[in-house]
Parts: structure tokens; sequence; C-alpha cells
């Protein structure tokens, strides 16, 4: 195998198993708050409903983590096994927050079988939610840690370049890069985003399919809720993004808005087809850009054509980032509206239609993450580190990586299945109802057992 | 401006967030009341 099929084999990997473990991580990111917000509602109001609710969250979330457990490995193994050159580089730079992650991870892990293993086995309630706590801060912060990874690839700093290699290094300065602050912020709100959304569009199924049992619409009213939220604190955070672009990585701003000049009052192209440098069939919002990028209407955006051609990212990228942006608009009117129909009694939200749209807004939300994930990294290319080491000179010169490629498609699509298996079957076999009623009469009859956590 | 929404506002934005979803959590009022009857 050549050196240019290895490299080639080595992305489409990396980029199969990031484009994977991103569904599971991503909700093992979010649903940790989603089951500590129904836990927390359930305490403070006294409703069996939310307390299941967050029962059957934490049941379904275990079967997703030990799946991001898998695919989370095989990243941090793949880093190195398929781009040597770059941990060489910067391994000693990046070390300090992978071993963070790893920690955050484990701190996550333990609590949550603690969590899991004692429902019922407290008098007081609140003491098992404390339990939640560190299990929805280490979801959260291995996603910080990771993502500052992420973002040093992006913005490096924190070292000395001598001789092609990083000296002095400063891994505090390092994880504080310029990057950061908005990469950070976007991917844990969008993963509570996402995650919402999730859980929304299953309340909404179940809905559908006929259960008109008050714990789904219980469910629905607060998963659609803090959608909303969540959805538009992702929006804001995404305008800061395209400040920090702008600044630190002009070119990768530009390829997503086809914009190729330097000019101020610069306009924001949606959709549209690329003719040569002229931008067809678009949706044109004037200012759009110059704002976005500086928060100044007359403002000017730096164009792709002030950047060496080998150095532009791929282009396609701006249909990743107007596919992200579109679902992240069209999920803030779907959940706002509902919110807002609820609150009204609008008719409308009730209907098999709307029903259909939230449902839809789960695959379409977890479709925005890959296109944002996407839009992320290719968006980063040529550079593997910018500005210090291109993506070919990172790879692994080895052969059998398209064996490997296939090997781990074949592990995937067995975990994918099999996961999406267990859990329908998991709860198929338990559906809320009887467990409604079975608990109702445990209650009645004074038997609550303990360790009860199925 | 540019500096503090880059580096503090997300942080401001993300934390501000959470609490504001354990704020409106427990409003639920709304998820059970039933839709507006047509009008004959």
């Amino acid at each position: 195998m050549g050196n240019e099929e290895s490299v080639f084999f080595s992305r489409v990997l990396t980029e199969l198993t990031l484009s994977f473990h991103i569904i599971y991580a991503t909700i093992g990111v979010g649903v940790p708050l989603m089951i500590m917000i129904a836990q927390w509602v359930g305490i403070r109001k006294n409703d069996e409903h939310y307390i299941l609710l967050a029962r059957r969250w934490a049941r379904g979330f275990v079967i997703t983590v030990a799946v991001g457990v898998v695919t989370g490995t095989a990243i941090g193994m793949q880093l190195s096994l398929l781009w040597p050159n770059f941990m060489e580089l910067a391994g000693q730079v990046i070390a300090l927050p992978l071993f963070m992650e790893t920690f955050a991870f484990f701190f996550e892990a333990i609590f949550l079988g603690i969590y899991l293993y004692t429902w019922d086995r407290f008098d007081n309630q609140k003491k098992h939610l404390l339990l939640l706590v560190p299990v929805a801060l280490g979801a959260s912060f291995s996603a910080v840690f990771i993502t500052i990874v992420n973002a040093f690839m992006n913005a490096p700093q924190g070292f000395d370049l001598v001789d092609g290699e990083l000296v002095n290094i400063q891994p505090l300065v390092a994880m504080f890069n310029p990057a950061m602050p908005t990469k950070v912020a976007h991917v844990v709100i969008t993963a509570y985003m996402t995650s919402a959304f999730i859980l929304a569009a299953i309340a909404a199924f179940r809905l559908l399919k006929g259960s008109d049992h008050v714990y789904h619409k219980k469910a629905l009213f607060l998963t659609m809720k803090l959608g909303l939220i969540f959805s538009i604190g992702a929006a804001v955070i995404g305008d800061f993004s395209g400040k920090y672009l702008a600044e630190y990585q002009p070119e990768k701003l530009a390829a997503a808005e086809w914009h190729f000049e330097t000019e101020g009052e610069a306009p924001l192209m949606l959709y549209g087809i690329l003719d040569g440098q002229e931008v067809k069939y678009a949706i044109t919002i004037p200012y759009a850009l110059s704002i976005l990028a500086h928060s100044d209407p007359t403002a000017e955006v730096i164009g792709l054509n002030d950047f060496p051609e080998d150095e532009i990212p791929p282009l396609y990228i701006h249909y990743l980032f107007d596919t992200m942006v579109t679902i992240g608009v069209l999920m803030i009117m779907v959940s706002g509206l509902y919110w807002l129909g609820r609150h009204m009694r609008w008719r409308f939200i009730h209907s098999r239609w709307y029903r259909w749209l939230i449902v839809a807004g789960g695959p379409l939300t977890v479709i925005a993450i890959e296109a944002g994930w996407w839009y992320a990294e290719v968006g980063r290319q040529p550079w593997i580190l910018r500005d210090i080491m291109k993506v070919p000179e990172a790879a692994t010169t080895s052969g059998h990586v398209d064996t490997m490629l296939y090997l781990f498609a074949t592990l995937y699509l067995i975990l994918g299945v099999g996961s999406v298996v267990v859990l329908r079957r998991m709860f198929r076999n338990n559906p809320v109802e009887r467990e409604i009623a079975d608990r109702e009469a445990e209650v009645r009859e004074g038997t609550r057992k303990g360790g009860d956590h199925r | 401006m540019d500096e503090f929404l880059m580096f503090y506002a997300p942080f401001i934005v993300l934390i501000g967030a959470i609490i504001l979803a354990f704020i409106v959590a427990p409003m639920d009022g709304a998820a059970t009341r039933p839709p507006k009857e047509k009008k004959k």
C-alpha cells in the first residue's frame, strides 16, 4: 500500500470512527443532565412520573455509555496508530487534556454505577440525586477536555517550534487556546440540545402510537422546553464561534460562506451552487456575514482569494454549515411553537403531523451534530495542526489500514444494530404503563423492596 | 467587545442555559392542559 493510500484510508477510518462515536458521545454528555433535571423536578413536585422518567432514561443511558466506551477507546487507539507523526509532535502538549478526559470519564462511570445500584436505597431521594451530580459533571467535563484537544489542533499555542519540534511546552497555555471557549461551549450545549430532542422524539412517538398517558405528555413538555433553551443557547454560541473564526481561522469562515473577495458589508449566503467563483441560486442576507464575523454590518471580512490555494479547505463545507444552521433554526421554531402552543392551548401542536415533526427532530439533530463535526474537521484542512503540520505528513505509512477500516466498519455496524435492538427490547418488554401500575401497587401494598433498579 | 464574546460569553451562555433549564423545568402546568375546544 502506497503512502497516498495509507493517508486516504486513515482519513476514512478516522471520519467513520468520529462520525459513529459522536452519536453515542453526544447522548452520553447530554442525557445525564436530562436525568438530573427530571429527578430534581420529581423530588421537588413529589411527582412519581418524573422520577420514573429519570429511572427509565438512566437505564437506556447505560447502553449508550457501553457503546461509547468502545468507540472512544477506538478513537484513542487510532489517534496513535493512524496519526503517529502528529502524536510524536504534539503528544506532550495534548497529554494533559487527554489524561484529564480519561479521569473525568472514570469519575462519571464510578458514580453512575453507584447511582444505578442505589435506586430505592435512600429514604431521602435528594441524597440519591446528589450521586448524579458527579455523573453529569464527569460526562460534561470529558467533553470539555477532549474538545480542548480539538481546539488546540485549530489554534495551537503554548510551545516554541524549534527545528520542527515543539519545545518549552506550557500545557495550560495550550489548553486555554483561543478556539477553546467557543468550541467547548458549543459542543457541550449542542449535546444537551440533541439529547433533549431525542428524548422528545421518543415521547412524541409513544403518543403517536396510541398511548395517551400523562407520563408521555410531561416527558414531551419537559424535553421540548429544555430543547428550546439549549437550541437558543447553541445559536448564540454559534454566533460567537463566527467571531472566533473571523479572527483566528478566516479561511474556514470564508470557505463555509463561499466568500471569495475581501470586502465590507459582506452578505451571508445560504444554500445555492458554485460555478467557478460565482454563487448561483443562493439566498443572500445582506450584511449578515459582516455582523456574524465582527458584530458590525460594515466590517471587512477576509475572502478566500487572500489565501494560498493549497491552504483553502474544501468548499463543500458550505453545505455542512448550512445543514447544521438550518436544522438548528428549525428546531428552535418547532420547540418554540410547541412551548407557546401549550400555553396558548393551540390545537395544531397535538396534531399527528406536528408530533411526527417532533419525532423527526430526534434524527435531524443527530444529522446537525454530524454536519457540525464534519464542518469543524474538514474546515481545518489541509492542516492537522494549523500552520504547523499538514494531514498527509501526520499519517501512518503502514499498510493494511484498509483492512482495519473494514474490520472497524463491521464492529460499528454490530454495535449500532446491537444497541438499537437492546434498547428497543428493553423498553418494549417493560412499557411505562405497566411500570407505573406496578409501582403504584407496590406503594399501596407498602412492599417496596430495596435495590430494585430494573 | 469581540474578545469578550469569544472568550467569556460562551461560558456565560452555557452556564446561564443550565440554570434556566433548572428554573423552567418544574413549571409544567401547561403539560397536561387540554387544547381549546373547536368553535361550533
